[in-house]
């Protein structure tokens, strides 16, 4: 009998394995080999023009003592502040697309006419390609033609037209609208999921309490869609974290608003130095995968805490 | 004082008619057992006294003030859903204090009273448990202690025993009962169930298609029926009814023929009916005797059911109707031999073809 079972179980672990298989083919194709490739090439002193030659060099990319002074990437101010920056922008982009995904996803919750319609035009900016929309709002926000300050001087907002995308903190903060612009729908949609998912019993239990509204939201809705909101959350932050597109777009490669994913380019593309910029690509994949684990590891410690409560 | 009144209350949803024209009044300190099919409207007039639903013409009271236009937390009342509703992410400790932050009590009287309603329904070992840790009897006595322990002025309980099993449900059905004893408070309470409307009720609101059908004390829905379906309702065995035609008959009684030719006397109050008028002559399965004088229906012994203390032994009349009658354990009966159901003229009720009673004496009362 005991027999049986264990040929039973190494025949499905069998199958799973078979099934799995092509899955995992096609990731160690497409991820893993160019994921090695630019470790690889990161200990490397490689150049776009030739890629065939190359000597290693060890972790000179990432720091080396030369003539009395400190170089590589990891004493490199600009790649710093292009941590720091992405960072910044990954957090306060995340958080204003939490708060206002949650007013979308509640108001949409409610039932008024015609919501099957605003549920779907509230997509509109998540369906357009980023280059689209960037390209489009880089046109809004043009100093010369740009809408916005045409609307801003009509109502007197403002004297002269903004320059939007020449002082650096101003353009970040575009950048940061365009993106809440573009990613709250998103958000507003795994929330809203999560919000039909809720037992409607409970909140007529509360209605018949006579428990405020607002202490319903934060201490029944939201407790119980806290998963939903941990997984958009995270997934929002690993795309803003890699953000690229829309800051080349908007800015192409101006320091003052790099990403950590421009200055990896810059140098890959522009300086053909493919050695470096694998390091900064290897370095940008570090600090995401840190930051990932943190993130789950602190969740797991309250989910953790609160059942042990 | 809390007594509940409805006056010509209407509810339509997109159109359809939920509930016409209830008129009716639950006396300070009653249990009231709403009671009827699925779809007679029992839940909607219930959400209809606690504010979930507003109505669409009418007007609901509580303690002798018109609470129509106000919301559920206004109205003083306490509710218990059929799902329990409790919080899924609460401890039990938390689901009954909960509705109690509101009115700004103080922690440690909060804290006394669920440790108090906690003990009354026997939770005191579980209150640091959350909702998915208990069975569905203990989360039904969470979800009542969240109700008793808001010492609201009226209890609405919505189905509360039906999602438990079948000993569960009369344990459950006792101490419910035991509640209200203790608590004397209004109590509106919605089932499908007749047994559970029979043992709880001090009055059944027998309700069909949005109207009352009949509204009284259980021992009169049982022996007075009003019409033909609150017959059929009421009963834990289903009343058996035969077409029959009336033969004529003096005052006081009219005359019946049986299918297959038997003539009967059935006492009425007041006018009978005309003669050859088709009636519907119904009886308890509990009241059909297999021996005794008047007139009897014989047919096949189709099926006996053996129930252990007693059998049910259905019956196929020669009009092709079957018969149900409950006889008591010992007496031998034998499936596919020919019977004979006598049927006492005191139980008998008489329907007109309108579904309306011939109303009973009332001198007789007993079974």
């Amino acid at each position: 009998m005991a027999k049986d079972d264990l040929g039973l179980a190494r025949v499905r672990v069998r199958a799973a394995w078979l099934f799995l298989a092509p899955t995992l083919a096609v990731l160690a194709a497409v991820a893993g080999w160019p994921l090695l490739r630019t470790v690889w090439f990161s200990f490397t002193d490689a150049e776009l023009i030739e890629l065939e030659n190359y000597r290693f060099i060890g972790f000179a990319n990432y720091l080396e003592y030369y003539e009395g002074e400190w170089l590589g990437l990891l004493a490199d101010p600009q790649w710093w502040r292009a941590v720091w920056r992405t960072v910044w922008f990954a957090a306060v982009s995340v958080s204003i697309e939490a708060v206002l995904g949650m007013v979308v996803a509640l108001a949409l919750n409610a039932r008024f006419p015609l919501r099957g319609l605003v549920r779907a035009a509230i997509l509109i900016p998540w369906a357009i390609p980023t280059i689209v929309s960037a390209r489009m709002w880089a046109w809004m926000l043009n100093d010369q033609f740009g809408v916005i300050n045409h609307a801003l001087l009509a109502i007197g907002a403002i004297d002269a037209p903004v320059a939007w995308m020449a002082d650096p903190d101003l353009a970040m903060w575009a950048v940061v609208i365009v993106d809440v612009w573009k990613t709250t729908p998103f958000v507003a949609l795994l929330i809203l999921a999560a919000l039909q998912m809720l037992p409607a019993d409970c909140y007529e239990a509360a209605r018949v309490d006579g428990i405020h509204p607002i202490r319903v939201f934060f201490r029944v809705t939201l407790p119980l869609i806290r998963p939903a909101l941990v997984v958009a959350l995270v997934f929002r932050a690993l795309d803003a974290l890699r953000v690229f597109d829309l800051i080349y777009v908007l800015t192409a490669n101006a320091s003052g608003t790099q990403s950590m994913s421009v200055y990896a380019r810059q140098q890959l593309v522009d300086f053909q130095d493919v050695g470096y910029g694998s390091a900064a690509s290897t370095l940008l994949f570090l600090v995401i995968a840190l930051l990932t684990l943190s993130v789950v590891l602190l969740g797991r410690l309250r989910l953790e805490g609160e059942s042990a409560r | 004082m809390a007594d509940v009144e409805l006056r010509g209350v209407r509810k339509r949803f997109d159109g359809t008619q939920v509930i016409r024209d209830v008129d009716l009044r639950i006396g300070d300190g009653e249990f009231c057992v709403f009671v009827g099919p699925s779809g007679c409207g029992k839940s909607t007039l219930l959400r209809l006294v606690a504010g979930l639903e507003s109505v669409s013409a009418g007007s609901v009271h509580i303690g002798g003030e018109d609470v129509t236009a106000r919301p559920p937390r206004e109205r003083g009342i306490a509710m218990v859903f059929q799902s329990y509703a409790l919080y899924p992410h609460m401890t039990v400790r938390e689901n009954i204090a909960f509705g109690l932050e509101m009115g700004r009590a103080r922690r440690a009287e909060i804290d006394a009273r669920v440790r108090d309603v906690a003990g009354k329904l026997e939770l005191a070992p579980l209150l640091d448990r959350l909702p998915k840790q208990l069975s569905g009897g203990q989360r039904q006595r969470v979800a009542i202690g969240r109700a008793i322990v808001r010492e609201p002025k009226v209890f609405l309980f919505d189905e509360p025993l039906s999602n438990l099993d079948a000993s569960l449900r009369v344990q459950m059905r006792i101490e419910i009962a035991r509640l209200h004893q203790s608590m004397r408070s209004t109590m509106i309470y919605v089932t499908h169930d007749q047994v559970e409307a029979m043992t709880l009720a001090d009055r059944i609101v027998v309700l069909n298609a949005g109207r009352v059908e009949q509204a009284g004390a259980p021992v009169e829905l049982y022996r007075h029926p009003r019409n033909i379906f609150v017959a059929g309702f009421i009963g834990s065995t289903r009343m058996n009814f035969l077409a029959v035609r009336a033969e004529g008959g003096s005052e006081g009684t009219v005359a019946v023929s049986l299918p297959g030719g038997a003539r009967l006397d059935v006492p009425v109050a007041g006018a009978g009916a005309r003669p050859g008028e088709a009636l519907t002559l119904g009886i308890r399965p509990e009241h059909v005797r297999l021996a005794g004088d008047g007139a009897a229906l014989s047919g096949p012994v189709e099926v006996v059911e053996e129930l252990g203390d007693e059998q049910l032994a259905y019956l196929r009349a020669s009009d092709g109707t079957l018969l149900t009658a409950r006889i008591p354990e010992g007496v031998r009966l034998r499936e596919g031999q020919p019977g004979r159901f006598h049927l006492p003229p005191a139980a008998c009720h008489l329907f007109r073809e309108d579904g309306t009673a011939l109303p009973r004496p009332r001198t007789d009362e007993r079974d």
